[in-house]
């Protein structure tokens, strides 16, 4: 299935860069019917010091080098009230639609419309394809509390406040609280593979994990992961219960010329995040609430050359599981928080470096965990970058900590943004 | 008492009533240099407000989010075009639930049109590196293509107001009179600039040289946009001595100390200029920014 879709998403890559070739060279369509079309690379090597087992191996395996992500996007306005964005994502796992999306933005009442998969208006890291945040690995709490990046597949409705002052509100609702990673993580459980840290020949997508070459792995490992005590699934048939619904206030405060801060406060819901097996009817929600602030450093005369910025990203997440008690099952609540700091700092137009801090409830075991990382990033120009970044991960009393060393090599040609974002 | 109240009603009235029949456009300004050109042209039949304050580089404007409410609001945003805002301006446009300003609508004012256009890329390719593929953006440096952007301002309010258009006709018939006068006064003593060779941090000076007739022998980037390498340098430097380069020029938004350095370096002047108006607080319209270039441009040629 998997090869089925890679085929024809490469397929639909070639025609649509042979027709534009065509319209370039023949004049018959003109450049301005021409979509903008962009493409990423997203490189890295990793190696780490992840306890071995009785035989000497790494429980773990690395992967070494490898293609992160390579995205190819395009889009374009649609008519004169909406435009398409199609985000196709490939790796070494195959390649899937990262984001396909019509941003209506000539509704009525300041409201801004977006329809199809996109990445979640949640926190502010999710928001942040994972090339283009300033750090190599992303955030933990993203995959304990999200499943990774949340994706929206649904419809998400925006409102700027007609006031003087920014504030923008945003309203979703989708097919359910999935999280989308390719980031490897040497830090999970050693003994069992997560979200960040995927069996080789396969990868997490929506939260679920796929094997290409043994899908029957992959359903006894899912079914495994959705309840490790008793067997939930998510629902298929959507009813309203089966929908995610979420929520953002986001604002800014300026002070002076120089500095900023951008605040956002979030929540996602859904009712019916599991069913049980067992018993039918019965079904476990899920919410997540986070708060993001951001500072910023601008010196308004030496902005392409000088900047900072730090901030805390905060989650709470709140999910319900069916857990055996002796001769019962009863309904579990469990209550998890992580938050993610950190500060980056540029030096001038070809460097920045910065640091990180995170602590979290893991979802294995009761014990905190902190990760501490450190970047150093060569802005090669503008379109290309190195970066090499350290990280260690305590992994609590009863482990060892590991240690992590990346090196990503992102570029980009063509037309490609990320908005507004800073 | 009994006249005077009725003389002060009638006047009130017939305020009201002339303040009634004028619109009120509401104008955005991406830089201070078409803030001010506005305001001369619309006068009180607009509302101006400008994003840049103009001691920032034209292409790193921060992307503020208090900007996307102003945006919202406005009939018109005037941009330089040619893609000199590209890096901030659109994304933000886009967010300001106000579809004729976003890139390419019909409330998106480029003033460049009609400007005679300078350093028009042969090839266009990243290998290039920033690239303006119609032609260089900086066109607000140039004292020559002050007219032409007041005139395209006033085209597109007179497009937008109908009403107010010999309001803005008479303003810019004035306006451009100053305009001209200027440009042939700084352009008389700025004579004694013609054919110095010079070398600037970017690629921002091009309509500025030609202004005065200065020859741009290079610049401290390697290419538009990428950061200066030893090795480009030391080749700029062999080449800026032998052809007698005597200023190396940059603006307030970028670093001063390598241009200091690399014309002690080819024993050249460094000499500062304002890349808009605002960049030094004293330069707060476009005849005094390009007073003040010249005056810099004067003094590091030693004239």
């Amino acid at each position: 299935m998997r090869n089925t879709i890679t085929m024809h998403l490469v397929l639909l890559v070639v025609l649509l860069l042979s027709t534009t070739a065509w319209a370039q060279q023949s004049g018959a369509l003109g450049a301005w019917q021409n979509p903008d079309i962009g493409f990423v690379y997203d490189l890295k090597f990793d190696m780490h010091n992840a306890e071995v087992d009785e035989n000497g191996n790494h429980i773990w395996k690395t992967r070494g080098f490898n293609i992160s992500s390579a995205e190819f996007n395009i889009g374009a306005d649609l008519d004169p009230y909406a435009r398409i964005d199609f985000n196709a994502m490939f790796s070494h796992e195959g390649a899937e639609i990262h984001e396909l999306y019509v941003t209506g933005h000539s509704l009525p009442l300041s409201l801004k419309a977006r329809a199809g998969q996109h990445l979640a208006s949640f926190g502010r890291w999710n928001q942040f394809h994972s090339h283009s945040m300033p750090f190599a690995s992303e955030p933990r709490i993203l995959h304990e509390y999200l499943g990774g990046h949340l994706m929206s597949t649904g419809l998400e409705l925006s409102w700027l406040a007609p006031t003087d002052h920014y504030i923008e509100v945003f309203g979703s609702v989708f097919n359910g609280l999935h999280g989308h990673t390719h980031d490897t993580d040497p830090t999970s459980s050693s003994a069992a593979y997560g979200p960040g840290n995927p069996p080789p020949g396969c990868h997490f997508h929506d939260g679920e994990l796929h094997c290409p070459d043994d899908p029957e792995a992959a359903h006894l490992y899912n079914l495994m992961q959705d309840d490790p005590h008793g067997p939930v699934q998510p629902g298929t048939n959507k009813g309203i219960s089966d929908m995610a619904w979420l929520g953002r206030l986001q604002t800014s405060l300026e002070m002076g010329l120089d500095w900023s801060i951008d605040l956002g406060t979030s929540v996602v819901y859904q009712d019916h995040w599991r069913y049980s097996q067992r018993f039918d009817g019965t079904t476990y929600s899920k919410t997540t609430m986070g708060v993001d602030v951001t500072v910023f450093w601008n010196p308004v005369e030496m902005n392409l050359y000088r900047g900072m910025d730090f901030g805390v990203e905060y989650m709470c997440n709140r999910q319900q599981n069916e857990v055996e008690n002796d001769d019962y099952w009863s309904k579990h609540t469990y209550v998890r928080d992580g938050a993610f700091t950190w500060a980056r700092y540029r030096l001038n137009r070809t460097w920045d470096f910065g640091t990180y801090f995170e602590d979290f409830a893991p979802s294995e075991g009761n014990e905190r965990r902190q990760r501490v990382g450190g970047f150093l990033t060569w802005n090669v120009s503008h379109y290309q970058r190195i970066r090499l970044e350290y990280v260690h991960d305590d992994r609590g009393m009863h482990a060892d900590g590991v240690d992590q060393v990346i090196l990503q090599f992102d570029g980009v040609i063509g037309y490609h943004t990320h908005g507004r974002q800073r | 008492m009994r006249n005077n109240l009725k003389k002060l009603m009638l006047m009130f009235a017939f305020m009201a009533l002339a303040n009634a029949g004028l619109a009120e456009v509401k104008i955005v300004a991406s830089i201070p240099d078409l803030g001010v050109m506005a305001d001369r042209v619309g006068g009180e039949r607009i509302k101006l407000t400008v994003l840049a304050s103009g001691r920032e580089d034209l292409h790193g404007v921060p992307a503020r989010p208090s900007f996307i409410p102003k945006l919202h609001k406005a009939d018109l945003l005037l941009t330089l075009g040619l893609d000199a805002e590209h890096a901030w301006l659109p994304a933000l446009a886009a967010e300001a639930r106000n579809i004729s300003i976003m890139e390419d609508r019909e409330g998106w004012i480029e003033v460049y049109e009609g400007v005679e256009l300078l350093d028009v890329p042969e090839v266009i390719s990243r290998a290039e590196g920033e690239q303006h593929a119609e032609g260089n953006p900086h066109i607000n440096i140039g004292p020559q293509n002050g007219r032409i952007m007041a005139e395209n301002i006033a085209y597109a309010l007179m497009d937008f107001d109908p009403e107010g258009s010999d309001y803005y006709d008479d303003n810019l018939t004035e306006y451009c009179a100053e305009l001209d006068a200027f440009a042939a006064s700084i352009k008389s003593r700025g004579s004694s600039l013609a054919g110095q060779k010079v070398i600037s941090y970017h690629a921002d000076i091009s309509y500025l040289a030609k202004f005065y007739g200065m020859e741009v022998i290079g610049t401290l980037e390697p290419k538009p946009g990428i950061e200066p390498t030893a090795r480009h340098l030391a080749r700029l430097a062999k080449e800026a001595k032998a052809k007698g380069v005597s200023l190396v020029i940059y603006n307030q938004a970028q670093p001063s100390n390598l241009p200091h350095k690399f014309a002690q370096r080819i024993d050249a002047v460094s000499v500062k200029i304002g890349n808009m108006v605002g960049a030094i607080s004293e330069v707060d319209n476009w005849q005094k920014r390009q007073q003040y270039n010249l005056d810099q441009l004067l003094e590091g040629a030693g004239q």
